[in-house]
């Protein structure tokens, strides 16, 4: 058992079947972080960073909640790129993938 | 894949409507409340399924994403709240946004309280029961 008795299987599972929406959102994300990304693509990060923080943690990716509030806040406030939202897209991913173009990592326990 | 329902083998003791357009939130939600807490669950993917939902199947308690593409939370609270099938039911918003500004926004609203996401497993069965006063071991 996990995260206050959640059965893992059940968790891992869930998990996994959102393998491909989680590595899209990445994906986004990176696509509105980028020096030359459009408006277009800065408004469906900032959509996936919202979905991100609003799942990740649940699953116990606690730092990637925060990560993706960041990433949200910072990209509805400036709209452009800058370094600090790369190094915060790069962790995130780092976060919820292992490494860089990881499948998702399993959940984690919370330490709560 | 999820089911669009998903109801215990033993009897329910509350039923609950989830309206998200996540279908990793939906999920979620199932398994805390149907597997975890043995409510009976049922979900809708948007505002407009939702609504339909409520209208045609009343649950005792309806628990609604704030942020969806074409009808949002907001607007989904406020026909609820206009519907005469539908006006008595508790609604608690289900979000991410925890700004000054969107608590007020919310505090606006036809609902019962707010859960913020992410939501923790285990306890959003009790979270849930206690802005409705609902039993809940």
């Amino acid at each position: 058992m996990s995260l206050a008795g959640v059965p893992d299987a059940a968790l891992a599972a869930i998990w996994a079947r959102h393998t491909e929406h989680v590595l899209a959102r990445l994906d986004a994300i990176d696509r509105g972080t980028a020096v030359d990304s459009s408006r277009e693509a800065r408004q469906e990060a900032i959509g996936a960073a919202h979905q991100l923080a609003g799942t990740v943690g649940t699953f116990g990716f606690t730092r990637g909640t925060e990560l993706a509030r960041q990433i949200e806040a910072r990209l509805g406030v400036t709209g452009a790129h800058s370094p600090a939202l790369c190094v915060s897209a790069r962790e995130l991913r780092r976060e919820l993938t292992g490494t860089v173009g990881d499948a998702p990592a399993t959940p984690r326990h919370r330490a709560q | 894949m999820l089911a669009d329902t998903h109801i215990p083998a033993t009897a329910p003791a509350h039923r609950v409507l989830v309206i998200d357009d996540s279908s990793l939130i939906r999920e979620c939600a199932t398994l805390a409340l149907g597997a975890l807490a043995g409510w009976e669950v049922s979900v809708a993917c948007s505002g407009e399924a939702g609504l339909q939902r409520a209208n045609s199947d009343p649950p005792g308690i309806i628990l609604l994403d704030m942020v969806m593409p074409g009808l949002d939370g907001a607007a989904v609270a406020e026909r609820l709240a206009r519907d005469p099938v539908t006006c008595e039911i508790p609604v608690v918003m289900l979000t991410a946004a925890d700004s000054a500004e969107d608590r007020e926004r919310i505090a606006r609203l036809p609902v019962a309280g707010v859960i913020l996401k992410p939501f923790e497993l285990a306890a959003l069965a009790g979270q849930l029961a206690a802005i409705v006063g609902w039993e809940h071991a």
